[in-house]
């Protein structure tokens, strides 16, 4: 129920708010089916999103929050960058290595606010705020430092050799599958293993798992850098799969798009895949509707930002009632 | 680094902590009553959008100002009201609204001025620059501290006047007391929801004067994301200030200071990107310091 609302509230703020709203929503919602290249492109765009959303729902199921997946992200695809272009180009082993690259980079994003939260108490919201900055502009001072191509005329990485892109399934990146696996493993992990349950538990009622002896200092740590390994894989697997070079100078929204994400899936990792594939359709409506219309792509953040609003609000239907009346 | 010792120096890094200032104004007041906000950076955003449009519009800084100042109070009344009436949690309120904040402002943009980065079409009225009699006599001070933009000073003066209210009045007690526990603070009969909704609508108001600042004092412009992060380099900085306001007005000024520093650093070719990320850098190890030896006391 929150869900439609949310989403017939951002709807009908766009209606308003963009120009010739018949045209630009049509783009909008059927713009991605309209063509084969738009419809992959949809697909594109979800994949990254499975991964941050993963990588936020994680940590948000412990109590604790991740804003950081944005830098998290983008180190973890410079990291895949950096692999890509300096690791010797044997096959498989070079793919594997780029990829091992990114997501240790992201993990050591992540798990930078982990210690700090951990060991220090400071605010896991704040440091990581600050690590998306300090992301940001390393990343962009590695490219254009390292690894910039100046044929390209504009700011871009060199293209990936051969051996450290990830192979396509009919022109789709193959990092879905890597997507979808991850959302079962963390299911699995989450619901079926003691650290799962342990960290639920800290999510729940944190005073009660520290006095039923989990160590939950360890698990702030540890989940921050897991929740950064996978946001760090969404980078790698962006750069290795879907561009095959790195390519942003701000922040590409992947991070806070992740957390509309989790919200969306109630925070369970098994529905990721899914809340992903509709935020996912409604980025690249908007980026469609950005090219025909010239309204801007930014709209994106209208949506999500409603998505998040309405979703973490508690809304009792009765109670509005009253309100209303 | 001869720059440093001269008075101009100190004016221009007052100048660009100013939005800082009311940044951290507007987090330490929300902090105070045990509220985390970080809709700031929104908040600027939104403010600094509206003060451009509306003073472009009608022709008056004066309007811009009060059209930046509605627009954040509204968006901090939505604040109050998600928060205190549907229970969300305050940081995805805030991220929300930062989200919000960014795609709105740059659609609107696109809609009046036609442009997806900056508002080259539409130039805000700049409020205007204040030259005090008595300070304009004194040698270096008046290098330093006069002729500069009226809410510069404003700034100056909210920061003991802030100090005073939450600290010596009536109502900056009961902030206090919601803050420390709300519990404690509702047996003691204090109307907990309304104290909130009244921070939260004094931090709205603050910022605005932060985002205004921008674009309509700093530059005469307005630019997508043109607040870069200072909501969120505030939040830090009032983490490691706590409630004493005084040292987190300092720590903006350092900020200030080095900002302009950076400005210099980039002429002697230190990368952008280098540079950028400085006060980044120094809001994480003032964080890291802070948080270590607070732990180190708690023990």
């Amino acid at each position: 129920m929150s869900v439609v609302l949310a989403f017939s509230l951002s709807f009908l703020m766009l209606f308003f708010l963009v120009e010739e709203p018949t045209i630009s929503l049509k783009w909008m919602i059927l713009g991605p089916f309209s063509r084969l290249s738009r419809f992959v492109e949809m697909i594109e765009q979800t994949i990254p999103l499975i991964f941050t959303g993963l990588a936020v729902s994680i940590v948000f199921q412990t109590g604790l929050f991740n804003i950081g997946a944005e830098g998290q992200f983008l180190v973890g695809a410079i990291g895949a960058t950096t692999g890509a272009l300096c690791f010797p180009q044997i096959p498989v082993i070079h793919t594997l290595l780029t990829i091992t690259l990114g997501v240790i980079f992201g993990a050591v994003w992540g798990g930078i606010p982990g210690i700090l939260k951990a060991r220090w108490n400071a605010s896991e919201v704040v440091s990581s705020l600050m690590m998306n900055y300090i992301g940001l502009y390393l990343s962009l001072l590695l490219l254009k430092n390292f690894f910039m191509d100046h044929q390209a005329g504009y700011v871009v990485s060199y293209e990936f050799p051969k051996t450290a892109i990830l192979p396509k399934i009919f022109g789709i990146n193959s990092g879905i599958i890597l997507g979808v696996t991850f959302s079962l493993l963390l299911w699995f992990f989450l619901w079926k293993t003691r650290y799962g349950y342990e960290m639920r538990v800290i999510g729940k009622n944190r005073a009660f798992a520290m006095y039923s002896g989990i160590r939950v200092k360890k698990y702030m740590f540890w989940i921050q850098v897991l929740s950064g390994a996978v946001a760090g894989t969404a980078g790698a697997v962006e750069v290795m799969g879907t561009y095959g070079r790195f390519l942003w100078q701000e922040m590409p929204g992947y991070g806070f798009g992740g957390i509309a994400v989790s919200i969306l899936a109630s925070n369970n990792p098994i529905w990721i895949p899914i809340s992903a594939s509709i935020m996912g359709f409604l980025k690249t409506g908007t980026m469609i509707m950005a090219r025909k219309t010239g309204a801007p792509s930014e709209t994106i953040f209208i949506l999500q930002s409603v998505v998040i609003a309405f979703l973490s609000s508690r809304i009792e239907f009765g109670r509005v009632k009253r309100w209303l009346s | 680094m001869v720059i440093i010792t001269r008075p101009d120096f100190f004016y221009l890094a007052l100048r660009s902590s100013t939005s800082l200032f009311f940044a951290v104004l507007a987090v330490y007041v929300c902090d105070v009553s045990g509220i985390v906000n970080i809709a700031v950076e929104g908040m600027m955003l939104m403010s600094a959008f509206w003060g451009m449009a509306v003073s472009t519009w009608t022709n008056s800084s004066f309007l811009g100002a009060l059209g930046g100042i509605l627009s954040s109070v509204m968006l901090s009344a939505l604040f109050a009201a998600l928060y205190l009436r549907l229970k969300a949690n305050p940081i995805m309120i805030g991220l929300s609204m930062n989200l919000f904040s960014a795609g709105f402002t740059v659609l609107l943009l696109n809609a009046f001025a036609g442009s997806k980065g900056t508002s080259i079409s539409m130039k805000s009225k700049v409020l205007p620059n204040l030259d005090i009699p008595v300070l304009k006599d004194i040698p270096i001070l008046s290098d330093v501290l006069n002729n500069h933009n009226v809410l510069t000073y404003i700034a100056l003066v909210l920061i003991p006047l802030m100090y005073f209210t939450v600290e010596k009045t009536k109502w900056g007690l009961r902030m206090r007391a919601v803050g420390e526990s709300e519990e404690m603070a509702r047996n003691l009969g204090v109307d907990v929801g309304r104290i909130k909704t009244l921070a939260i609508l004094l931090s709205g108001f603050l910022s605005a004067l932060g985002g205004v600042f921008l674009s309509m004092g700093y530059v005469s412009w307005f630019s997508k994301n043109m607040t870069g992060g200072r909501g969120f380099i505030a939040l830090a900085i009032q983490a490691f200030g706590g409630r004493s306001i005084y040292l987190s007005s300092l720590l903006a000024f350092l900020f200030g200071m080095t900002e302009i520093l950076s400005y210099n650093l980039q002429v002697f070719g230190f990368s952008v990107e280098a540079v950028k990320m400085i006060p980044f850098v120094l809001t994480m190890l003032l964080l890291v310091i802070f948080s270590k030896i607070k732990s180190q006391n708690s023990l």
